[in-house]
């Protein structure tokens, strides 16, 4: 069975007490409990399986990950017994400077032996699953490898899994020119756990992912067509403003739900 | 001595000047930068135009998140607003999973240090409390806006037990001083 969920925003967090029944799962962005207490995210992870999402622990940095950023990580995952844990495929901090915002690598063999240390040394630091999110970006940087390649890699070095953001990999299509369901099936079906989904905007000729819209008829078709193709644990909502009537989520979490089921 | 390629895709990304030198003579460029030969190849294939858009997305990103918890300090800001964030967020990148509220405080320390605007108290002491550890602040503030109109208040900032932050304010009935007009 799929499961259903949202990315747990603190907006929501009254709709979300009252135990809507759509809502089957949760995801947790670590971050956003580094400075909470235990007690609040045992109560925030408590009555369904979580998940434990990851922003900053830049993968794709050379040397081992910040030690601080992993133990508040850590602490989370800990606390909320997630099922796995989930990072971006992308750096987010170099030696010099903290970017704050995901940004691509390029498929090259040496970003792959990094990114997969990286992401072995996580994976057995919080003694769980790990699964690798796609981005968006503007910028497109060559490689040795298209992306499902490095994915594919990635995934069989590493012995982690995917993350697919539906929306990230429409936003890039449309943006970059290329199509959805070739790349999508070029990856290891195997290998895919969960779906991130939530509206895309558009302006200026150009496709962005800015989290607060509700989800477009043509991501609900891309969604099918990935749980068509892979076995899929999960899919999370990842609203982060703008946030609708909590009637209006929960429609999006049935239409999900039904898009799973093959209604 | 030899950076890797996120170093220097960070050094471009967050540096306008060394990012219009690459692109106007990559070669030279990236020997300065003394890269190896395969990030080297990396950049010497990486579009302009989308580059760019990378890097101003980051300010962007920054810009948008500023704006939610000083959106009176923009707004008093006016048209300079955008503009005067990009100037001040160039030369500052704040750093940590509290970055953001860093960079809320640092771009009203920089309105007020560069004279460039007026801040809105409240608005200050709010991510400046948010930043802190403390359980308790109380503040006597002239320029807490209602319906756009300045009034005087007492602000009470609090922290929940679980760390949550909390604010209830009391102010005067009657504002004074200038109504903001869109």
């Amino acid at each position: 069975m799929t499961l259903v969920g949202l990315g747990y925003r603190t907006p929501l967090a009254k709709w979300v007490g009252t135990a809507p029944p759509e809502i089957e799962c949760l995801e947790l962005t670590a971050e956003h409990f580094f400075d909470q207490s235990d007690e609040a995210i045992l109560a925030v992870a408590a009555d369904r399986p979580v998940f434990v999402h990851g922003l900053g622990l830049s993968l794709a940095t050379p040397g081992p990950l910040d030690p601080e950023t992993l133990r508040s990580f850590q602490r989370v995952v800990d606390l909320s017994n997630p099922k796995w844990i989930s990072e971006h495929l992308a750096f987010t901090r170099t030696a010099e400077v903290d970017l704050g915002h995901l940004t691509p690598v390029p498929p090259t063999r040496e970003m792959l032996n990094r990114i997969s240390d990286n992401a072995i040394a996580l994976s057995e630091a919080c003694n769980r699953p790990l699964i690798l999110e796609n981005i968006t970006s503007h910028v497109m940087m060559a490689g040795e490898m298209d992306e499902p390649s490095f994915l594919n890699q990635l995934c069989s070095n590493a012995g982690c899994g995917l993350l697919v953001d539906v929306t990230n990999l429409y936003i890039n299509s449309k943006n970059h020119g290329f199509d959805p369901l070739e790349w999508l099936h070029q990856l290891n079906p195997q290998t895919i756990v969960q779906l991130h989904i939530v509206g895309y905007s558009y302006r200026d000729g150009r496709w962005h992912d800015s989290h607060h819209e509700p989800i477009q008829k043509d991501l609900f078709e891309l969604c099918q067509a990935v749980v068509d193709y892979a076995p899929v644990k999960a899919i999370i909502i990842e609203r982060d403003g703008n946030f609708p009537d909590p009637q209006q989520l929960a429609s999006e979490l049935r239409k999900i739900k039904a898009v799973c089921n093959g209604d | 001595m030899a950076i890797d390629l996120t170093t220097a895709l960070g050094r471009l990304l967050t540096d306008p000047a060394l990012r219009s030198e690459f692109f106007q003579n990559r070669a030279a460029t990236l020997e300065t930068l003394d890269l190896d030969p395969a990030a080297a190849g990396v950049l010497q294939q990486i579009d302009e135009t989308t580059f760019e858009r990378q890097a101003q997305g980051l300010i962007d990103k920054r810009f948008h998140e500023v704006m939610k918890m000083l959106p009176m300090t923009l707004r008093l800001l006016g048209e300079d607003a955008s503009r005067t964030f990009q100037e001040y967020a160039g030369a500052f990148w704040p750093d940590g999973h509290r970055r953001h509220l860093i960079d809320a405080v640092e771009f009203c320390r920089y309105l007020r240090d560069q004279k460039r605007g007026p801040v809105c108290r409240p608005e200050q002491n709010t991510v400046e409390f948010r930043l802190s550890q403390r359980r308790f602040r109380i503040h006597l503030v002239t320029d807490y806006y209602v319906h756009d109109k300045r009034r005087l208040a007492i602000q009470v900032l609090t922290r929940s037990n679980d760390g949550v932050p909390g604010q209830n304010v009391w102010y005067l009935r009657f504002s004074y001083g200038r109504s903001i007009r869109n």
